[in-house]
């Protein structure tokens, strides 16, 4: 995770701006199912006043509470996807910044093919968790807090019954989470290999060609798909059925909320709106729970693949992005001993003495 | 689908021309669609079953009648596990079909490649080659099994059509309130997001080839980089690359965050219009509060149905970029 | 120039240190350089006088990339020590050599971006560069001239003008000394005849060292050594 806190110190401020302003449409989320809850009431109170008299209201703290909705998902979701892509950004310049600073012996032993590959895959998955769940699972958490603290005040009894059916569910995804995680490895390990042999083919295309091995390679590569097939198959079999069941399992917690909350509003114990705003918000709490597994798990192989990439990213220190520091190029007028000894790129370079060829290159260059 | 048409799939459309095209040479088409088909009325049952559980038990609470609470909750529970039974077999079945069709594509590509000519091969940079056989054909398989497309797609069609009936039957009054809202959320989504999804993609996908490209001369050309001190060169187009590649997917993501205060927008919006509306009737006398209830269970189907589709035409734009370059190399 | 096995311009261990920065543009004493388990060079010394021009010819595989490599300061050895210029830190060592390699070692970028890396140079010293690789008519028929891209390992170019992009890339650092891994080897006859004839503007004047096994781009002006066994013999 030494790779997730560099990028967060490198943009500390762009983090907690989108850290707040997830918490903040959160927030919006919990005010409008109030208002919704109060509605409800005020609707189904003996003796209200008519709806021409509570309409006015109504529609103004809607309309007020629709807006902060709308520009907190805007606001949030942007800010989100501008930090996330700068993150990836910066992972980018840092695989290239190793690069440049690796030692020619360990790269002239490098597949430049196995390389590239390797870092679009590695990044693709890095950049698309830090996109689609880095900040989702942020949100996920806010409003399960919020949420859990929110239904405990307004009824701490059916909070924890419509709650407590979501620990057992909680524990099957768990298990059924790892059973998958241990197919998809296994899958992935054959991906590997498909990948690696698609490298030697183009590397090898013109030597393939020359000597007409095609149908030496495609034997290869028949063979490989095949094994990666059946377990691609399995994998997916498996996940099918598991995930089918955690479905059906997820009704639970919405059928003893409707059986028990039921029983307390007829017992007068709580107001229909505040049942309906359980029914409506009881998901934050239990979707939570239950999809926590694969968040922990995700986030678990999240954290392998950046441990997997930490020493491959060389960061600058003290700044983030790249070349920032030097001149342009071709634009400041600096000539090459001007640059040597500045680090343009990050490279380290020592300002040793000028020789012969400083001199030469003086008259020469500018 | 009368709405159809404004976010419709017409047969020009890359995502889907192109799809078909790939289905068709795979061979796999009839069982392709069969298995769409068996897989395609879960979420409409289920939207169904969700409804009419709230209605039963909401009417429960307008009687007073306690003791009927329990057996509704365990008939709909019976009602359910036969129902997660049924999608757990298809869907299994299902994917299975997909994991094979997508290890018969990447054979087909392997294949297709290996019979080019040199110059056909070198003509694309590696890291072209690269994305064409990794994630290009993996968006084929997400189209045909990944969340939110293709089987998805399908399923939202059906849950949308069978959730617009039981509202309309529900109440034709809330029914025309909903689809108020909901015909302008459709038309600006299909105008501001979708529509600049498949460009977005495409370029997308460009800039993540040429960025990894980029990377190829940082290895192969070590040793030049050293002695003439090519790094910043050489680390500025990579910047430049990369720099393109988030601008690119930013796009996206502002169409994404755009999309999502739409959604927000005519969403809430509609279910408050709703809720005005049901407390009119409820005030007169033509509805109770199950019925409402009733009436929001399955708005919130067919919404969840809708955006479904509309999230699925979105990705299926986006895959559909890759399985047009898929095919491109086939055609080759 | 005493003992063979030892290379050339050998000078006695003794020598003060004074004396050997000033006598000698390139040396490597005792150098050991191993492999992936496999010892490639063993003590092995090289010392280069200043505008001295040395071919070192040898079978393939036989180190003579890795030599070369340990000169400019791309590889370090496990023993002994490599000098060029006086400077010992690759840093150092890099900005005082050019390489011109046998393969296609150019960046996919454009011709300007290649031949100067990225520095400042006028536009001057540029064009003198491309004339002196014989690149400059080619250069301005082309519709984009300098700013045209090579193509991805140089794809748009052909193995001549690739190898006359690297050779006025060298004349355009201006480095005392100058490494030529195998530059002509992988071309035909005609067009190998005329990119020495650049080659012999990048090196007139300057020390250079040339790995080759084609004894034959060799010209009388210089002192062939054989590579053999991971050390050098008079050729």
């Amino acid at each position: 995770m030494g790779v997730l806190k560099k990028l967060i110190g490198l943009h500390r401020i762009l983090f907690c701006a989108a850290a707040l302003l997830t918490v903040a449409a959160s927030a919006a989320n919990l005010w409008w199912n109030s208002f919704l809850a109060d509605v409800l009431d005020m609707l189904g109170a003996p003796g209200r006043p008519g709806m021409s008299a509570l309409l006015p209201g109504i529609l103004a703290g809607g309309t007020a509470i629709l807006l902060a909705l709308a520009a907190g998902d805007y606001l949030s979701f942007y800010a989100a996807s501008y930090t996330c892509e700068l993150s990836a950004h910066e992972m980018r310049m840092g695989y290239a910044r190793y690069y440049l600073r690796g030692d020619s012996r360990m790269l002239a032993g490098c597949s430049a093919g196995e390389e590239q590959s390797a870092m679009q895959n590695e990044l693709k998955d890095i950049s698309a968790y830090l996109n689609e769940s880095l900040f989702s699972i942020m949100k996920q958490f806010v409003a399960f807090a919020a949420t859990a603290v929110f239904l405990a005040v307004k009824s701490p009894r059916l909070a924890l019954l419509s709650t407590l059916p979501a620990v057992p569910l909680m524990l099957y995804c768990f298990v059924s989470g790892r059973t998958i995680k241990a197919y998809a490895e296994r899958c992935m390990e054959y991906q590997k290999k498909i990948n690696g042999l698609a490298d030697v083919l183009l590397s090898m295309f013109p030597v393939i060609q020359v000597y007409d091995a095609q149908w030496l390679v495609m034997g290869l590569v028949e063979e490989r798909l095949s094994e990666w097939g059946r377990a691609s198959v399995r994998k997916e079999r498996i996940a099918a059925r598991l995930m089918s069941l955690s479905g059906l399992l997820s009704f639970l917690p919405l059928l003893c909320l409707l059986g028990f909350g039921g029983r307390m509003v007829i017992a007068g114990e709580i107001s229909t709106g505040t049942f309906y705003l359980f029914v409506n918000l009881s998901g934050n709490v239990s979707g939570f729970l239950q999809n926590m597994p694969g968040v922990y798990a995700g986030f678990r192989q999240f954290g392998a693949s950046m441990g997997r990439l930490e020493r491959k990213l060389v960061f600058e220190e003290g700044r983030g992005g790249e070349g920032r520091n030097g001149a342009r190029r071709n634009g400041a007028g600096l000539s090459r001993e001007g640059r040597n000894g500045v680090g343009r790129d990050g490279v380290e370079r020592s300002g040793a003495g000028r020789n012969r060829a400083g001199r030469n290159r003086a008259g020469r260059m500018e | 689908m009368t709405v159809m048409p404004s976010i419709g799939w017409k047969e020009g459309d890359c995502f889907v021309g192109d799809f078909k095209r790939l289905i068709k040479r795979m061979g796999m088409g009839r069982r392709y669609v069969l298995l769409l088909l068996l897989r395609a009325p879960f979420d409409g049952a289920r939207a169904w079953m969700l409804a009419a559980l709230m209605k039963s038990v909401f009417r429960c609470l307008e009687a007073g009648e306690a003791e009927g609470l329990p057996e509704i909750c365990v008939s709909y529970g019976i009602l359910c596990a036969l129902l997660f039974c049924y999608n757990g077999t298809v869907w299994s079945l299902y994917a299975a079909f997909a994991a094979r069709a997508e290890a018969a594509l990447r054979g087909r590509l392997l294949e297709r490649i290996l019979k080019l000519g040199c110059r056909q091969v070198e003509a694309r940079a590696r890291g072209e080659w690269m994305t064409r056989l990794g994630s290009d054909a993996r968006a084929a398989f997400e189209m045909m099994n990944g969340p939110l497309n293709i089987p998805h797609a399908v399923v939202a069609i059906l849950n949308t059509t069978l959730s617009s009936a039981l509202l309309l039957g529900g109440s034709p009054l809330l029914a025309g309130v909903a689809w108020l809202w909901i015909l302008p959320h459709l038309v600006l989504h299909e105008r501001m997001v979708l529509r600049a999804i498949p460009g977005l993609k495409e370029e997308s996908q460009r800039a993540m080839a040429q960025c990894t490209s980029a990377i190829g001369p940082l290895i192969e050309e070590a040793d030049a980089i050293r002695i003439y001190d090519a790094g910043g060169l050489l680390l500025e187009d990579c910047a430049r690359h990369s720099r393109s590649l988030m601008a690119a997917n930013l796009g996206m993501h502002r169409r994404g965050a755009l999309g999502g205060m739409l959604t927000r927008i005519f969403g809430i919006g509609g279910y408050f219009s709703m809720l005005l509306s049901g407390a009119l009737l409820m005030e007169k006398g033509c509805m109770s509060f199950s019925d409402v209830v009733y009436c929001f269970q399955v708005r919130g189907s067919m919404l969840a149905g809708l955006f479904m589709l509309i999230a699925s035409q979105g990705n299926l734009r986006a895959n559909g970029v890759c399985v047009k370059r898929v095919n491109e190399v086939l055609d080759e | 120039m005493g003992q063979d096995k030892m290379g050339c311009s050998l000078v006695e261990k003794d020598t003060a240190e004074q004396d050997r920065t000033e006598r000698y543009e390139a040396r490597l004493e005792d150098v050991a350089f191993s492999y992936g388990g496999k010892q490639v060079l063993q003590n092995l010394s090289l010392m280069v006088r200043p505008g001295e021009h040395i071919g070192i010819v040898g079978d393939s595989g036989c180190g003579k990339s890795t030599l070369l490599k340990l000169l400019a300061g791309l590889y370090e050895p496990d023993s002994g020590s490599v000098e060029v210029m006086g400077q010992r830190t690759p840093g150092d060592i890099w900005k005082q050599v050019a390489l011109v390699m046998q393969q296609n070692a150019l960046f996919p970028l454009s011709i300007r971006d290649n031949i100067t890396c990225g520095h400042h140079v006028p536009e001057a010293a540029l064009w003198e560069a491309c004339r002196g690789a014989s690149l400059a008519d080619w250069i301005k028929s082309l519709p984009q001239g300098l700013d045209t891209h090579v193509g991805q390992r140089g794809s748009q170019v052909s193995g001549g003008q690739a190898q006359r992009i690297q050779i006025a890339r060298a004349l355009c650092k201006d480095a005392p000394v100058i490494l030529l891994d195998e530059p002509v080897s992988a071309l035909d006859r005609d067009t190998g005849l005329s990119v020495l004839a650049a080659l012999g503007r990048l090196t007139a004047g300057r020390t250079v060292i040339h790995v080759t096994h084609h004894p034959e781009a060799l010209d009388d002006g210089y002192a062939i050594y054989r590579l053999e066994g991971g050390r050098l013999l008079r050729g």
